[in-house]
């Protein structure tokens, strides 16, 4: 069970990094180089949220943990990593720098989209 | 100058950016619209639009509801020519070596004497360079007119005159100083 929510989630994850992959290559082919870049950044996004779920999976199963307990540490690390993206946005915002504005945005949105991704993988909102 | 042509050109190389201006071109827009006509969302448009204003490629104006954002035909229509020739920066480095060479010589040199030896290798060499122009090109001179016409700017023409030999502005043989091209 536990096995088989977090494949069915890694493989969403891997799909949305190599949607954002493609896109990237596509806008550098057309000369975009800028919106390429931020979709190198969702990718890298995508990419750390991968990287999380293992890590939480391999703990979760080493200390004996459920299905919830490998949510509950998925959830957790949704919430605590864009805080500082966020801290920095509003820093970024009150400087008025703006390319450092988008960048955090994009990181925040991508992150929005690993959120959704997750809750329908987990059933809803029963997480 | 140099540096803000480099802000433009590096502005000017996205695809998307050259849309909006060919679009800003026909007439003033706002970002919504802007987005509609080239199929980006309004978030992408904003980006472009706030890249082109550092550059100083479009400005904006609030007008009732929306944010009109027009192209600086001004910056826009400088020529290649003129956005990447040096010549303006080399005057500046010119004028500003000519200032400082200018403050050194009012400030060691007085009525025709120099006053002291600057100790700083830089400030010296301007000093140097000043005795010299009483010396001619392609003459012989023997090293006791040497030390007479560096003893009329400061009496310790032995440093003087070993400091000019050591930045190469003579060449010495056999007693029979020649002063070199390498100072105008």
């Amino acid at each position: 069970m536990i096995e088989s929510f977090k494949n069915t989630l890694a493989d969403k994850l891997a799909d949305i990094k190599k949607q954002y992959q493609e896109k990237e290559d596509a806008l550098k082919k057309d000369s975009r180089e800028d919106e390429a870049m931020f979709e190198k950044i969702k990718a890298n996004i995508a990419d750390i949220y991968l990287s999380v779920l293992d890590l939480s999976y391999e703990q979760v199963k080493a200390s004996g943990g459920d299905l919830e307990t490998l949510k509950e540490r998925f959830v957790s690390f949704l919430d605590s990593i864009p805080q500082s993206w966020a801290a920095s946005l509003e820093d970024a915002n009150e400087e008025d720098d703006f390319e450092t504005v988008y960048k955090e945005k994009a990181k925040l949105k991508a992150v929005e989209k690993i959120k959704n991704i997750f809750e329908k993988t987990a059933g809803g909102n029963n997480v | 100058m140099f540096e803000d042509s480099i802000l433009i050109f590096k502005c000017l190389a996205d695809k998307s950016r050259l849309r909006i201006i060919n679009n800003l071109l026909r007439e003033p827009m706002y970002v919504e619209l802007l987005a509609e006509r080239l199929d980006l969302t309004p978030s992408t448009v904003s980006f472009h639009l706030k890249k082109l204003e550092s550059c100083n490629l479009v400005t904006h104006k609030k007008e009732q509801y929306y944010v009109m954002y027009t192209v600086n035909r001004e910056v826009l229509g400088e020529t290649l020519l003129s956005m990447v020739r040096t010549e303006k920066k080399d005057i500046d480095e010119e004028m500003r070596q000519r200032e400082y060479r200018d403050k050194i010589l009012n400030t060691f040199i007085k009525n025709g004497k120099l006053v002291q030896i600057p100790v700083q290798r830089k400030k010296r060499r301007v000093i140097l360079e000043e005795i010299l122009k009483s010396f001619e090109h392609n003459r012989e001179y023997k090293e006791r007119e040497v030390n007479i016409i560096i003893a009329d700017f400061h009496d310790d023409f032995c440093t003087l005159r070993r400091e000019m030999i050591m930045e190469k502005m003579f060449t010495r043989d056999k007693g029979i100083y020649i002063r070199t091209d390498l100072y105008e």
